[in-house]
């Protein structure tokens, strides 16, 4: 059985009385164990939408989605919050990372929620955070560290709670060229150790990375893609 | 589990406080403030109802105190030979012979007359009250002799000139030698002191409008009294010479229990209605001003908490606000934390915590300053009045004295506490109801 089954999955909001978005209009898509998929296509077609859902941060409008064997897409909010804290990780394209926190303390967030102990947070942030190549910068809050760390920092915080998936949203979309490629060179080394990745991207040569391209346009997967 | 996550909140919520100092200690200084003036308001009312309480109980709960009023004019004016004005009025030996044997299980029925003297000793001279009473009227009102004895039912079957003096009537006449055995003059007689009374301080009577001065009083025997000074009392203060006369000024009646107190009082007041054809007289009842008192602290009690309680909604507001502002500044942090894992309830408890920590913080620091307060607000009283002058003086006294009891404390601080945690609720829940895809892209 796959790691996670999307079928027929659509999103539907309601802006004001009469005006609908239809985001999703019915996705089919399973995931394996392992799997480095991009998720491409034009703005607005949907990527991030399917990203969300896939992370478990809304409820699809219609469809079932079963993640490691369970179905999530009837969650509760706070069942939907374990599964995020214990299942899923997140890279987006800002970093989002806590101002007021240290590398270090970003990258504990999600074992805190957890209830991991602090001695064994601290432990794994370490260990994370010298596996994406912190190293010294570790101690620092984000505002001291340039973008390409900030990113690190992130990845380092996506995989704290070890999850089935790692989600990235455009993550080079706010660095530069060369830094872009070393998250990039990241995320392939994860890939090679088994971890699952879907990363959302722009750039065709990023996709050219991954085992799989899904193409994405209004609100359907239009292409599928063996890299 | 639980509160392993609980002490991590706490220890998440205090870092954040830390984050913006300065904000953190202005919202504080709000509750703080509210803390302080509850805890000021409550240890000057308890002070000024313990000290008013303490002159009631000296004026003994179980007393019944009747007083001779001075009727209104003209109603029992008579002329006399020497053209000045005569007035008859008070109490009389006989009204203290219906007392007695009218009521069951009187203890005591102690008459007194009062008559303002100026005390001789050599050459020095002093105001005083002379008071005429009976050997039984120490222990009615619990009186302390501080050296020699007090007045014995020999001085009085003897009509004996001796005198017990007032601890500042002593202090007067003997500012140096020790004045048992000393004749001391009260207008044309001499009179032996044969005791000293211990001070007892200022206190109120029984009308509550004039105040006795018990240390300035000079005890001699009620038979004495009667002879030497007679029925009639020469008005010193009026213009015209004027005479009063009266008999007894006082008759207290000591009762077994409180219990006994108002069925006595009334049986005394049909007594005197009875007797008097002119409304001479005054029933005072220690134990009705007690609970009256009683009465009165409470509705000052509720007046301060009332005050204080609007300093600390005003603090209240102003931590709710701060926390909104926060809310919505760290909108992004609730979303980071949201898609991280933590539940709703993970959030409400994250404002909670801050609202909580800033309020009993604000709270702790209070109590102390309030004490503080409470301490030096007799003395900053004082020197007011010093200021002020004389009057001032007077009106100030009753506020000599402070009390932080622990309830108030307690009041104080939970009263913080829970502002902490209602005004914490609306901002925490605002936080926690927000969409974490909204949150996360908010700028
Ligand atoms: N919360 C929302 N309320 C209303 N409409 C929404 C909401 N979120 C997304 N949409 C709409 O759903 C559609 C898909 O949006 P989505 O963000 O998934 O696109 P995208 O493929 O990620 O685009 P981009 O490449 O620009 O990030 C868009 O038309 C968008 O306006
Ligand atoms: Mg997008």
């Amino acid at each position: 059985m796959s790691l996670a089954q999307l079928i027929d999955l659509t999103k539907t909001y309601h802006m004001g009385a009469d005006i609908i978005v239809e985001a999703l209009r019915g996705v089919d898509l399973d995931i394996e164990e392992g799997e480095y998929i991009a998720v491409m296509g034009p703005s607005g077609s949907g990527k991030s939408t399917l990203l969300n859902l896939i992370g478990c941060l809304d409820r699809p409008t219609g469809g079932r989605y079963i993640l490691g064997g369970q179905d999530v897409s009837r969650l509760s909010d706070a069942e939907l919050s374990e599964v995020r804290g214990r299942r899923i990780g997140f890279v987006f394209q800002s970093f989002n990372l806590i101002p007021q926190l240290t590398a270090l303390d970003n990258i504990e967030v999600p074992l805190f929620y957890q209830g991991v102990h602090r001695r064994q947070r601290r432990r794994r942030s370490q260990e994370l955070a010298d596996r994406v190549g912190l190293g010294a910068r570790a101690r620092h809050k984000p505002m001291e560290l340039s973008g390409g760390e900030q990113q690190r920092v992130a990845i380092a915080r996506a995989l704290s709670n070890d999850p089935l998936i790692l989600l990235a949203d455009e993550p080079t979309g706010n660095l530069d060229s060369v830094t872009g490629r070393e998250i990039l060179g990241l995320f392939d080394d994860l890939s090679a150790r088994g971890r699952t990745l879907i990363v959302v991207t722009h750039d065709e040569a990023i996709a050219a990375r991954t085992h799989r391209t899904v193409q994405m346009a209004d609100g359907k997967i239009v292409n599928h893609t063996s890299n | 589990m639980l509160s392993f996550k609980s002490t991590e909140i706490l220890r998440l919520g205090v870092r954040n406080l830390f984050v913006h100092p300065a904000r953190s200690v202005l919202t504080m200084l709000g509750i703080l403030f509210g803390v302080m003036a509850v805890i000021a308001t409550l240890a000057v009312v308890e002070g000024i109802s313990e000290k008013m309480q303490e002159e009631v109980l000296r004026m003994g709960t179980t007393n019944i105190i009747v007083e001779a009023v001075k009727p209104t004019e003209s109603e029992s004016t008579t002329q006399t030979q020497q053209g000045g004005m005569a007035i008859t009025y008070g109490l009389t030996y006989e009204d203290a012979e219906r007392i007695q044997s009218s009521i069951q299980g009187a203890e005591v029925v102690a008459p007194a007359r009062r008559i303002p003297v100026t005390a001789r000793y050599l050459t020095r001279r002093t105001r005083a009250e002379v008071l005429g009473t009976v050997p039984w009227y120490n222990e009615t009102y619990g009186i302390n002799v501080a050296s020699g004895r007090w007045l014995a039912s020999l001085d009085q079957r003897k009509v004996d000139n001796v005198c017990v003096l007032g601890a500042a009537v002593a202090r007067s006449l003997f500012p140096r030698s020790a004045p048992l055995g000393k004749s001391i003059w009260l207008g044309s007689f001499s009179y032996r002191v044969v005791g000293v009374l211990a001070s007892r301080g200022k206190t109120a009577t029984s009308s509550g409008e004039t105040e006795t001065d018990y240390d300035r009083t000079i005890y001699i025997p009620l038979t004495a009294a009667s002879r030497r000074f007679g029925k009639m009392l020469q008005d010193q203060s009026a213009g015209s010479r004027s005479f009063e006369m009266v008999e007894l000024h006082e008759i207290t009646v000591k009762v077994p229990t409180a219990e006994a107190v108002r069925p006595a009082a009334r049986i005394i007041v049909g007594l005197l209605e009875k007797f008097h054809d002119k409304k001479d007289w005054d029933v005072g009842v220690p134990l009705e001003r007690l609970e009256a008192l009683e009465r009165t602290k409470w509705l000052f009690i509720v007046l301060g908490v009332s005050i204080a309680a609007i300093s600390l909604l005003v603090g209240g507001i102003g931590i709710m606000n701060i926390m909104l502002a926060s809310v919505t500044e760290r909108t992004r942090e609730i979303g980071i934390r949201r898609a991280m894992g933590a539940k709703r309830r993970d959030i409400v408890s994250q404002f909670l915590v801050e609202t909580v920590v800033l309020s009993t913080v604000g709270g702790a620091i209070g109590v102390p300053v309030g004490v503080t307060l409470a301490l030096v607000i007799p003395r900053l009283l004082a020197q007011a009045a010093t200021m002020l002058g004389v009057g001032g003086e007077a009106a100030l006294t009753s506020l000599s004295r402070t009390i932080v009891t622990p309830g108030a404390v307690v009041l104080a601080l939970g009263t913080s506490i829970m502002v902490g945690v209602v005004s914490g609720v609306y901002p925490a829940y605002r936080a926690a109801q927000m969409d974490p895809i909204k949150a996360l892209r908010h700028e």
